[in-house]
Formats: C-alpha cells, sequence, structure tokens
C-alpha cells in the first residue's frame, strides 16, 4: 500500500464527524466580535495597509521627527522656505522655524519692502493691504514677533501713497475700526454694534449702551445675553457637554449605551479577559507557529 | 472545505469585523477543530476548547497575516495552544497525549473499506506514538497540507514530510505485523 493510498483509507477511517457550534457557542462567539470591534481591533482599511503601518508606531514617528527635524533645522539654517503643514509640525515641536502666519507675514514684508524700493505703488498699496489683514489674523504673540518692522514698513507705505495712516494701526487688533473714524456720532454706536462681538469687551458695551437702552430698560440683561447669543448659537455643541435639557439627556443615553458596551465588551471580556490575556500569547505563538511554516 | 479564495473572501470580511464572516469560518471549520479537540480533551471540554479558540482568533485577527501557511493552520494552532493551556491547568504534562481514535460508528467508513480493514487500521494507528497520530490527523482529517501542519506544530514543512512518511512506514508496519 502506497503513502497516498494508506492517507486516503486513514482519512476514511478517522472522518471527522459532521458536527454544529451550539446556539451558546455562536452566542460567544458575537460577544467576542463586539468586544474586539469595541476594542478597535478590525482594520477598517485594506488588508493590511494602515495596520502594518500602525504596527510600527516607533520607526515611523522616528522617521517623521528625523523628517520634520532635519527639514526644519535646513530651513532656519538656510531661511528657506517650509511647506506649510512641516513647518506647522516644526513649530509645534519646539523647532526654531517661525509659525506659519508669521513666516507668511515676513514673506509680504521682504515683498513689499522690495516694492518700496521700486516704488511700485500698485505693489505697495496691495502688499501693505495684506500684511494689515495677515497682522489682524495674528495672535499677540506673533505679532509682537514683526510688529516693529511692520509698522515701519506700513509707516513707509503709507508715505508713499500719501495716505494719513496712524502708525499704530498694525498694533491695534481694530483693523476694521478705522473705516468708520468717518463721523464722531456713529463710533458710540460701532462699538456697540461690533466691538463687542469681535472681542467681547461687555464693559464698552455696557458702558456704550446707556443711551440706546434706555428704550429697552429691561432689556439690559437680554442684550448682553444677545452678546452671548453667537457662542449660544455654538451652544449647540455646549448644550451636549454641558448637559442640558433634551441634549444633556441624550448624552447620558450616549454614555449609559457606551457605559454598556464595555460592560457588554467585558462580560463577554470576562469570559475573553483570560481569553484574551493569554490570546496575545497563543496568537502570537499562532503566528510563531505560521513562521516556521514560512 | 471551502477552496482558498472562497476561505481568503470571507477572512477578509472578519477581518473587516462582519460578525457573519466570523460565523461562516466558525460553522465551517467547527467539525474538523472539534475531531482535533477531542483526541486529546473529552467531548465537553472539547467543544469549550474550539470555542476559545474562536475567541481568541477574533480578538488576534489583527496579527494574522497571509503568508506561509494559511487562516486554518492559524487556527488550528490557536487551537493547539488551547488545549495545551488546559492541559497545563489541569496539570498534566504539558505535552500533548494525542489519544487513540475512539470506537466511533464508523459505518459509512467500514463500508467503504472492508470492515476488517477499516478495524486493523484503526488499531494500527491507535499504536502509533502521540506524535505520529497528532501529525496524521492533522494531514488526514484536519485536511491540512504539510506546510500548514508544519505551521501548527512549529515545524519545517521538510521535517512534517519526513516525519509523516516515517509515520506511516511504522502505520504500514504494524498492519502486517497485525496480519501476521
Amino acid at each position: 500500500m502506497r503513502d497516498t493510498e494508506l492517507l486516503a483509507a486513514l482519512g476514511q477511517v478517522l472522518e471527522a464527524e459532521p458536527a454544529e457550534p451550539s446556539a451558546l457557542e455562536i452566542e460567544r462567539l458575537h460577544l467576542a466580535v463586539s468586544a474586539a470591534a469595541a476594542a478597535s481591533v478590525f482594520s477598517t482599511a485594506g488588508p493590511r495597509s494602515l495596520r502594518s503601518r500602525l504596527a510600527r508606531p516607533v520607526p515611523v514617528l522616528v522617521a517623521a521627527m528625523l523628517t520634520v527635524a532635519s527639514g526644519g533645522t535646513a530651513a532656519a539654517l538656510t531661511g528657506a522656505s517650509l511647506p506649510a503643514p512641516l513647518r506647522s509640525v516644526a513649530n509645534a515641536v519646539g523647532l526654531p522655524v517661525d509659525d506659519t502666519s508669521v513666516a507668511t507675514a515676513k514673506s509680504v514684508m521682504a515683498d513689499l519692502q522690495a516694492a518700496l524700493a521700486a516704488g511700485d505703488r500698485a505693489r505697495i498699496a496691495a502688499g501693505a493691504g495684506r500684511l494689515r489683514d495677515l497682522i489682524g489674523t495674528m495672535s499677540g504673540g506673533d505679532r509682537a514677533r514683526i510688529e516693529p518692522s511692520a509698522e515701519r514698513l506700513l509707516a513707509q507705505a503709507a508715505q508713499v501713497l500719501g495716505v494719513v495712516e496712524s502708525p499704530k494701526r498694525p498694533g491695534t487688533p481694530a483693523s476694521e475700526t478705522p473705516p468708520p473714524p468717518s463721523t464722531s456720532a456713529p463710533t458710540t454706536e460701532t462699538p456697540s454694534t461690533e466691538t463687542p462681538s469681535t472681542e467681547g469687551p461687555s464693559s464698552t458695551t455696557t458702558e456704550t449702551r446707556p443711551p440706546s437702552e434706555s428704550t429697552q430698560p429691561g432689556t439690559g440683561e437680554g442684550t448682553t445675553e444677545s452678546t452671548t447669543t453667537p457662542p449660544a448659537s455654538s451652544e449647540g455643541s455646549n448644550t451636549g457637554s454641558d448637559g442640558n435639557t433634551t441634549s444633556g439627556d441624550t448624552t447620558t443615553t450616549t454614555a449609559a449605551t457606551g457605559a454598556e458596551q464595555p460592560s457588554t465588551g467585558s462580560d463577554g471580556a470576562a469570559g475573553t479577559t483570560t481569553t484574551t490575556s493569554s490570546s496575545s500569547d497563543t496568537s502570537t505563538s499562532g503566528t510563531n507557529n505560521a513562521a516556521p511554516g514560512n | 472545505m471551502a477552496t482558498r479564495p472562497d476561505l481568503e473572501a470571507v477572512v477578509q470580511r472578519a477581518r473587516r469585523g462582519e460578525a457573519e464572516a466570523w460565523e461562516t469560518l466558525y460553522r465551517s471549520l467547527y467539525p474538523r477543530l472539534l475531531a482535533y479537540a477531542r483526541r486529546q480533551l473529552d467531548d465537553d471540554r472539547a467543544g469549550d476548547a474550539v470555542s476559545e479558540a474562536m475567541t481568541r482568533a477574533v480578538s488576534g485577527i489583527g496579527r494574522f497575516e497571509w503568508k506561509g501557511a494559511g487562516f486554518e493552520a492559524w487556527l488550528f494552532g490557536i487551537l493547539r495552544h488551547v488545549i495545551v493551556d488546559r492541559h497545563r491547568r489541569a496539570g498534566r504534562e504539558s505535552r500533548l497525549a494525542f489519544a487513540t481514535p475512539r470506537p466511533v460508528d464508523d459505518e459509512a467508513a467500514d463500508r467503504l473499506i472492508e470492515l476488517d480493514d477499516a478495524r486493523a487500521l484503526r488499531v494500527a494507528f491507535a499504536q502509533l506514538s502521540s506524535e505520529d497520530r497528532e501529525l496524521l490527523h492533522l494531514r488526514v482529517v484536519s485536511g491540512l497540507t504539510s506546510k500548514e501542519t508544519a505551521a501548527v506544530l512549529g515545524k519545517r514543512a521538510g521535517a512534517v514530510r519526513m516525519a509523516q512518511a516515517r509515520a506511516l512506514e511504522r502505520l504500514r508496519g504494524l498492519l502486517v505485523g497485525a496480519e501476521q
């Protein structure tokens, strides 16, 4: 009898009996799948593309750090420009690289300087306008870094363009305030309508309001609230976190469901806890098992 | 037994967390997994070991790769470790004692092979060493290739082929001895 024949005969003699997993076993499997899903075990992307990359976070992180560090250092040394995302990362990591907004402002300032040197009025006007806009959007710290030279350049630009402009402008946050200074009467109105909404200096609002508030005395609080209404419109998102009324309930419900799932998971995991803990051994060893076969 | 492309497709779905795919895998592999476990554990514990192996497979699917041996070998490997764990917990020796085949109602088999031959084959198989029986079971009953069997046993495919040839030689010797 040949090997193949012997194997076939053995196969007939020892053949596995038909069997079905019990309902309980199937349920246990489903619980395990749910628990694994809750633990983000399953891959959502392709076969192993993302997972395989995430499986080695340290080398990837080191490579990213090296890239940022070398790119950032090179940029810092040579003054070359960095792509905005890389610049943000480098800046966040603490490398001596300008923040994106500062870098942009510096580049606009360089253009403006060149335009001033060339006496190109159109470019000067455009550059000055852009610089003003940029400064208006910058944070205090960033603004302070470029303020002295920006002020000087804007003053030069104003001179060339023959515009009478106060040199303090770049420093003041009210980049939009200058256009209205046409009359003195609206100035009382302007702060009540514009200023409070931007920076929220409610003191200015309440101080300026009284004249107009005389018509709506009881609305004083209402008005103050109306100042806070914009946030209230975004309250939709806040409400949930604040746990107010309906959305608060929703949040609680979600939290409850969220709590339930883990508990279900932990139930499953209770069976699974031991399982899972040992699973790492096993599946590793399972993989190890597979390794020698390669 | 599902063909490899079918199995691969189901496994891909299982990797994405589709419970239905896991159930399909479980149902299709259950008889062979159970038969393997029954050779080493009593009926109740065998079913439980298979169930635990599946649970471990679910939580460890992220580490499974389609290289080398396939999914079945990976799953049998897990089951083998579950069984070893059970033996350890029970304070028995860690090495698997692959049981002798139980007297099952193999009427169908007996019809295919002549009754005496079937009995003689079963008796001869029972006289093999535990290692030989496990290897032949994985190859014949579990339906694994030598590469997959090697993965389950933690050996090289070549070593498995050699061991199989030797096991069959011994089985043949036992059969001849029984005839005489």
